[in-house]
């Protein structure tokens, strides 16, 4: 696939971020029915169809370069969105290994990286970034191996140091998060991290995912998707920042609601650590308007009927409760009502 | 005790000794006479030391009226100086020291967070809140500690945004989670209740 970069879009302020036809056809809509619920709904990340999100290891779209400069703009205003604890300096050497090897194999036109024993050369020729540096010693790069190459991946990143039978959230490089924080959650347990989550600890989610997920091996990564809704394109819905977009939940008009409000889902992607034994877990976000689902007509009836039923909780807890019924509204003038087959496809 | 709303919420026991261990330090932050008779009449094996906050003058507590006579004692007038001694009795702590942390909050996670930076693990330590329910809270904007919180809004004590007070707890910062509770409306500020007296 060749890919046709929005190097100028941008995901705060004027709001340029827009989909092209073919990220639309792509966008991985979650829901299959027409409701929705919690589940560990985990399966293999075992490639995908050509073209598909989950064709590779970690996908690399359209957006890539806008992305990498909206996260390196709220780096900058907040360097605490990247943190990771001391003992974590094996699996954020791990987490590089992964991610240069598995963009190079998978992206050949755009990343390569050699390697010569201990010396590695890595190319980034979107990012117009080309590196020596010697693997295991951090003082040959710029900054930290986890930061230096997660500013060069699409997506969140969390690197959980497995002990104790446990997983604690020790690292993250976290810039487009659906509320929650970095900073505050850090260090945490798979149960604390997870303690907001309404619902799915009285359905037993976590404690499945969690003994799933310890039992995780090398080369046999997983996935799942999971999903919010967000005002405008904005990729820093932080805790931290919330004074600053909290506003645009109050914003949604019957005029305005089909370019502001936007479907926000997460391809949540686990990958086993070899020397560390932590585990990196990617949280790779698509946003797509409610005009851009709509080009599908079927996936708009969806939303419309998942929407409609969810739990009160759950809405809450998304924060959608101020622009739901608008976006009901909007969406029901897509709704013909006639039976749908199970699936997510778009056609 | 009831089941706590967020899972990160600490959920707390009534305190035994641990009498695995072969030294023991004890952390007092909160007059509790009940629980300081129930330990001192059945002591573990092993030296302990008590390390109470205990204002100048104040009245003598269970903690020191029923101690036995071996028990090492240092009283510390507040808090700080509190956590002062704990550093110094854990840095010449041996092998087989247990750590027991009585008292608020704010007084015993703290102390957890000392204990952890010189090396004593979770196995290693005991905790039960005693005292007052106030809670700090860790402003996610601003990243001040406003301590002492009895209320579910607060306003923050470094950057003066109406804070809600979430269940969520982090461990490591000793602290509840708040976040300003008019950001999507400003100036819609619910009257703040006394929840956590």
């Amino acid at each position: 696939m060749t890919l046709a970069f929005k190097p100028d879009e941008t995901f705060r302020d004027d709001y340029t971020y827009r989909n092209s036809p073919a990220a639309i056809r792509r966008f991985p809509f979650p829901f299959h029915q027409d409701q929705y619920m919690y589940s560990v709904n985990m399966e293999p990340h075992a490639g995908g169809p050509a073209g598909s999100v989950y064709e590779h290891a970690f996908d690399i779209d359209e957006h890539y370069i806008a992305e990498m400069r909206d996260r390196a703009i709220t780096l900058e205003r907040d360097p605490g969105r990247c943190v990771s604890l001391p003992h974590m300096m094996d699996a954020e050497w791990d987490t590089l290994e992964l991610l240069m090897e598995s963009m190079a194999r998978d992206y050949p036109d755009l990343f390569v990286l050699n390697k010569d024993g201990e010396r590695w050369h890595w190319v980034n020729k979107p990012l117009g970034i080309d590196q020596s540096f010697t693997f295991g010693d951090a003082a040959t790069l710029p900054c930290p191996p986890f930061e230096y190459i997660t500013r060069q991946t699409q997506g969140d990143f969390v690197i959980m140091d497995q002990r104790d039978n446990d997983l604690f959230a020790d690292a993250g490089m976290i810039t487009s998060q659906a509320d929650w924080s970095l900073t505050f959650d850090v260090g945490m347990s798979f149960m604390e991290w997870h303690g907001p989550v309404p619902l799915a600890h009285e359905l037993g989610v976590f404690e499945r995912a969690l003994k799933y997920l310890l039992m995780l091996q090398q080369g046999r990564p997983v996935r799942r998707l999971n999903w919010t809704m967000t005002i405008n394109p904005r990729l820093d819905t932080a805790p931290e920042t919330y004074p600053e977009w909290g506003q645009d939940r109050a914003s949604v008009t019957p005029d305005n609601v089909g370019a502001k409000v936007h479907l926000r889902v997460e391809l949540q992607t686990l990958f086993r650590l070899p020397r560390s034994n932590g585990m990196l877990f990617s949280i790779r976000g698509y946003l797509a308007s409610m005009e851009e689902l709509a080009t599908y007509p079927r996936w708009a009836k969806r939303l419309n009927r998942v929407l409609g039923s969810l739990p009160n909780e759950l809405a809450e807890y998304k924060g959608l409760v101020r622009y739901s019924q608008t976006t009901l509204d909007w969406l029901a003038r897509h709704d013909d009502g006639a039976p749908l087959a199970v699936g997510t496809q778009p056609e | 005790m009831s089941t706590p709303a967020i899972k990160s919420q600490p959920v707390y026991t009534a305190l035994e000794w641990d009498r695995t261990g072969t030294h023991h330090v004890l952390f007092v932050a909160a007059d509790e006479a009940a629980l300081a008779s129930r330990l001192w009449a059945q002591p573990p094996a092993g030296p302990i030391t008590l390390i109470l906050q205990h204002a100048d003058g104040a009245p003598m507590t269970s903690w020191l009226a029923e101690r036995p006579a071996s028990v090492h004692t240092i009283a510390a007038a507040t808090l700080e100086l509190a956590l002062k001694a704990l550093g110094d009795t854990l840095r010449a702590a041996q092998m087989g020291t247990r750590l027991y942390l009585v008292g608020p909050e704010d007084a015993i996670w703290q102390a957890a967070r000392l204990a952890d930076g010189l090396g004593m693990s979770r196995d290693e330590m005991r905790l039960m809140q005693a005292g007052t329910r106030a809670r700090p809270v860790f402003c996610v904007h601003c990243r001040t500690v406003t301590r002492g919180v009895h209320t579910h809004i607060v306003p923050c004590s470094g950057c003066g945004r109406a804070l809600f007070v979430r269940d969520h707890f982090s461990r490591r910062l000793g602290a509840y989670m708040g976040f300003q509770i008019d950001a999507e409306a400003p100036g819609d500020i619910p009257a703040a209740e006394v929840i956590y007296p």
